[in-house]
């Protein structure tokens, strides 16, 4: 079988794929969650900023999106590589589906959780990071899994600027050797490895959280600390 | 404003109050303070609902003063003023010796975070942190706030649990616990981080009757250890037994106060003698 020629290619072009992911997934994380606290946040002027980004972005398509970052910005003399556009793209589209879940996060918090937060005399960042932002976590995580799983696949796109990932190194093997039922689902199914499991793992992890597995062990942490400053028998 | 004079001249120290002079500063005092909650942008209410009048307050150290009236007289936006969690428009509004608040102009950040240490708040709904242990409910403050390390902290903890009763329940969640004992845990960490002062907004509207009782004895201990409280409630029949001065809200303005003895059995205010004669406890 010939196949097993291009298989070192498949390698190669799977790691692209996953470093597109994770390039693309660690900048929207960071991006939408920056969105979403502008969002939530007091100051008119940055909440438009993020409201009217996010509607701009939501409402174009990546390939756009793409074509004008690799092929528009380079006529007003900003260039990136293939790696830095693609990232990019998934980077900016990203945020915007991410920074809506996880503004609805956010406000899922009700607001006595502030309230409290303030009164006992914690700053801002304190209330966020301390009480906010772990209850957003766990409202937003259902969707934001998926989201994960959605950026994986979208990668994909990127093989109409040639990123080097599955989808350009399976049109490059047709190319040479003619047989694009097989090299086709073979990319189906790596695609699949690697969604499958990971969509899996999300839905794990919520039902993790429900059961109160989490809270069973800081339970179990903080039991040992009272025994240890003896506070408790 | 009108009900200024009558208030005045209750606020200097009740007999009762143990070893204070008349001039003492006022642990937290407002002053002349306005608050208006702006039109609804939807429906019909166009027009901008004032809630606070002008109304002036100052509380003693070691007093005890509960505010009463009916609901929307603006006594819970009353007490959320005192520890600026709703700004006014105008007024002032001081404790501890500090200035948070003077017609407009605030603190900054970092001041209001240390004024608000030194005013606890209580809430209705109790707003326990659901994603930690009660004990860890209770010591975040400490360490997150005053900057205590854990072990400090959930010793301190450890030892505020015990005073409201609940030392066993330390591993507890809230969602494990009933509402007196999620109250509990409440006020322990308002406790926690030793305010001079503590607000409570109705602590005991939210609970089933038979758990008032549990949550209104710690209330009770708290008054007789000489803490300053200024309680939002419709419990009159407490109001009465542990309070030092009656304040009777009503639309926005303070109609009446004076000891229990006076707004609850001699009212003079028509408004407070039909507020009385309806709820009131004889």
């Amino acid at each position: 079988m010939g196949s097993s020629l291009y298989w070192p290619a498949l390698g190669y072009a799977t790691l692209h794929t996953l470093e597109f992911t994770v390039l693309g997934l660690a900048g929207s994380l960071v991006l939408g969650l920056i969105l979403a606290l502008m969002k939530v946040g007091k100051w008119a002027p940055t909440r438009w900023v993020a409201v009217v980004y996010t509607e701009l972005l939501k409402n174009t398509p990546l390939l756009v999106v793409l074509y004008i970052i690799y092929f528009g910005l380079p006529s007003i003399g900003i260039l990136f590589d293939r790696l830095i556009a693609g990232s990019l793209a998934l980077t900016v589209c990203y945020a915007a589906y991410l920074s809506e879940i996880f503004r609805a996060g956010l406000q899922g918090v009700p607001n006595g959780q502030r309230e409290a937060g303030y009164a006992v005399g914690l700053s801002t960042f304190a209330v966020y990071w301390n009480i906010i932002l772990p209850q957003a976590f766990r409202l937003s995580l259902a969707a934001t899994g998926n989201m994960v799983v959605d950026v994986l696949k979208t990668t994909s796109l990127i093989s109409v600027i040639g990123g080097a990932e599955l989808l350009t190194s399976a049109e490059n093997i047709t190319a040479a050797n003619f047989e694009p039922m097989k090299v086709y689902l073979i990319i189906g199914g790596i695609y699949f490895a690697f969604c499958f499991p990971l969509s899996r793992l999300v839905v794990w992890y919520e039902t993790r959280l429900k059961a109160g597995k989490n809270r069973q062990r800081s339970r179990r942490r903080l039991e040992a600390e009272l025994r240890e400053i003896g506070a408790v028998a | 404003m009108s009900g200024d004079g009558a208030g005045e001249v209750a606020v200097g120290a009740p007999a009762s109050l143990p070893g204070e002079t008349p001039s003492a500063v006022p642990a937290i005092e407002v002053r002349e303070l306005y608050k208006t909650y702006p039109p609804q942008r939807r429906g019909r209410a166009y027009e901008p609902t004032p809630v606070l009048k002008g109304v002036s307050l100052s509380v003693q150290n070691g007093e005890h003063v509960s505010i009463i009236g009916r609901s929307g007289s603006g006594k819970s936006t009353l007490i959320r003023c005192m520890n600026l969690l709703e700004m006014p428009e105008a007024g002032v509004v001081r404790a501890n010796g500090v200035t948070a608040f003077d017609d407009g102009l605030k603190v900054n950040g970092r001041g209001l975070v240390e004024f608000r240490r030194g005013v606890g708040m209580v809430f209705q709904q109790f707003n326990l942190f659901p994603h930690l242990t009660a004990a860890e409910n209770v010591s975040l403050p400490m360490t997150k706030g005053i900057g205590l390390s854990r072990i400090e902290a959930l010793t301190r903890a450890a030892s505020m649990m015990r005073k409201v009763g609940l030392a066993d329940k330390m591993g507890s969640f809230p969602h494990e616990l009933s509402g007196g004992q999620q109250q509990r845990v409440a006020i322990a960490r308002t406790l926690a981080v030793q305010p001079k002062v503590v607000l409570f907004d109705e602590p005991t509207s939210a609970l089933d009757p038979e758990l008032v009782g549990e949550v209104l004895e710690v209330l009770r201990e708290l008054a007789g250890e000489g803490m300053t409280m200024v309680i939002v409630t419709h419990e009159l029949a407490f109001a009465a037994e542990v309070s030092h001065r009656i304040v009777f809200l009503d639309g926005g303005e303070i109609a009446e106060q004076g000891t229990p003895d006076q707004v609850f059995r001699n009212p003079t205010n028509p408004r407070t003698q039909s507020f009385v004669s309806q709820f009131g406890t004889k």
